[in-house]
């Protein structure tokens, strides 16, 4: 497995800043943010502009671009961040499901519209990865299932994030061989509070993994089992307003608990 | 276990800096650096006036006091180290034994030396830790077991630092279990190779050696199986302090400093989660 970092963690400064000290963090890789309103990273709108200067920090900081977050399934938007993965290299787009829970009509439009940007990732060779997101149409294993099932496409996987998961009332690393044949990225962070209704997003220091409730070292193991070799990001939110430090402290304190995971499970 | 860090990694910056951010890293307690040259953290020279200020940093924070770490074991120093202790409220001190590897006449005058210093350690009801050190008379498993074997105070104890049992050509996780019964501390963080590798010479004209870095230093990113070594404290029953203690990095920013703290400590927290003691 190869472990990166979401820049949107570092969203209250440039992206030289988020790749270096995701570089000093000791990071394989790194996921480019391209969520508008919660980082100025990548805008893909103007991604001619920054293509360059993503490969270059890439470069200078010896950091894979694992993947790329757009975070909507808007047509013209990915498309231009299709474009944009091309330009930089990454294989990978993640987008939330949208839609609503437990809602049939609203599974449906969003199981469309996954198809047709399924189509569209396949144009340009990229992969189109989605996760269950409390509250959205896919929320949860039985969710996620139906939604590879629905979008045939070998350009299209599951982005798996055990925090929804948790929060969906599930225990993330029992759920893993449901779904490994389809997993193509991992979100990872933890998650404060009781499994389901009772576990909540959390302030930006406790989704630091070995900070809340969720068994990340089982996850992982779970994932290492399961023949999981591809990217491990980890995604903290809402840190915008946070100092270097901290940010630079959730980073790193997130990749030592993944490496030592990685390691009591024989992956390093 | 109670995870702790040596404020020696923050040397380049002042004790409440330390305290800062070894709390924003999680941990649940620090280790004193009383390492002149290193650090001016805890000067012994003027205790008086700083043991107050550990102690509000210590509420402040809610950090514990763990330890302290006061390398020189003699006894001009060390007697004004306990006061200190005794008066913060710091139950182990840690030093090195000093003298000089594989020299029995050094070995004997380093052994009555730190048993006197064991009985000061006695009288002021604190405990002296001292581990194994590459080149010290103290270095490895076989000269540990012989200082305890010399050494029968109550007060005295191992400090464990599996980096040196490495460097000794040792396998840590084995090392361990002789040396247990006496181990009162731990001092912990990770080694690339088992010597110091090749080394460089820098835009100023100096040698550095890239494997000991203060970031190779880091858990995790060396040779040693700190996950077995942990899991093996916990089947022993350990239950003491473990103090990340990182050494060089008086010239690093804060980012750097922060980022060894917090990934040492995610690492330590990963391997209690991985053996069930946490």
């Amino acid at each position: 497995m190869k472990l990166g970092a979401n820049t949107v963690l570092f969203g209250g400064y440039d992206m030289e800043t988020a790749f270096k000290c995701i570089a000093m963090a000791g990071y394989d890789g790194v996921e480019v943010s391209a969520l508008t309103g919660m980082s100025d990273h990548l805008d893909v709108t103007r991604w001619q502009e920054q293509a360059d200067q993503v490969k270059q920090l890439a470069s200078t900081y010896d950091l894979a671009i694992l993947a790329m977050e757009l975070g909507r399934l808007d047509r013209d938007m990915l498309e231009l961040a299709f474009q944009a993965a091309n330009a930089i290299d990454c294989p990978v787009v993640n987008c939330g499901p949208g839609g609503k829970a437990n809602d049939e009509e609203s599974f449906q439009e969003q199981m469309a519209i996954m198809r047709d940007r399924a189509k569209l990732a396949e144009e340009y060779g990229v992969t189109l990865c989605v996760k269950a997101h409390v509250g959205a149409s896919v929320w949860n294993t039985p969710t996620t299932l139906r939604m590879v099932e629905s979008v045939p496409s070998p350009f299209f996987g599951v982005d798996m994030d055990p925090s929804h998961l948790w929060r969906g009332g599930e225990e993330p690393a029992d759920s893993v061989s449901a779904v490994i044949d389809h997993i193509k990225h991992i979100h990872i962070r933890d998650c404060p509070g009781e499994r389901g209704e009772g576990g909540r997003p959390g302030t930006p220091h406790e989704q630091a993994n070995g900070r809340g409730s969720v068994d990340l070292v089982r996850y992982i193991r779970a994932l290492h089992e399961g023949g999981y070799e591809g990217p491990v990001d980890l995604e903290v939110i809402g840190a915008k307003d946070y100092t270097l430090e901290q940010c630079c402290v959730i980073a790193a304190e997130a990749r030592g608990h993944m490496q030592a995971s990685l390691q009591a499970c024989g992956a390093r | 276990m109670k995870l702790g860090a040596n404020s020696v990694l923050f040397g380049g910056y002042d004790m409440d800096t330390a305290f800062k951010y070894l709390a924003m890293s999680g941990y649940d307690g620090i280790e004193i650096s009383a390492i002149p040259g290193m650090s001016e953290h805890l000067v012994i020279e003027h205790w008086r006036d700083a043991v107050p200020e550990i102690k509000r940093f210590s509420e402040a924070y809610g950090l514990e006091l763990l330890a302290m770490e006061q390398p020189f074991p003699d006894q001009e120093i060390m007697e004004p180290a306990f006061e200190a202790a005794i008066e913060a409220g710091i139950p182990v001190i840690n030093c090195g034994s000093r003298g000089t590897a594989d020299d029995e006449d050094s070995f004997q005058e380093r052994i009555n030396v730190l048993g006197e210093l064991a009985e000061m350690a006695e009288r002021y009801g604190v405990t002296l830790c001292v581990k194994a050190h590459v080149g010290a008379a103290i270095h490895d498993t076989a000269t540990t077991l012989r200082a305890m074997e010399m050494i029968s105070s109550p007060a005295f104890g191992i400090d464990m630092d599996p980096s040196h049992i490495h460097r000794a050509f040792e396998d840590p996780y084995e090392a361990i279990v002789p040396v247990f019964p006496r181990v009162r501390h731990v001092h912990i963080r990770d080694c690339k190779g088992r010597t110091m590798g090749e080394g460089i010479i820098d835009d100023a004209g100096n040698v550095r050696y890239p494997n000991m870095a203060p970031e190779m230093q880091t858990c995790g990113r060396g040779d040693i199986d700190l996950v077995r070594f942990v899991r093996v404290l916990h089947e022993l029953g350990y239950e003491g302090a473990l103090d990340l203690e990182i050494i060089g990095a008086k010239e690093y920013s804060l980012e750097q400093c922060c980022v060894i703290a917090a990934e040492s400590r995610g690492h330590m927290q990963a391997c209690l989660q991985a053996c069930g003691a946490r």
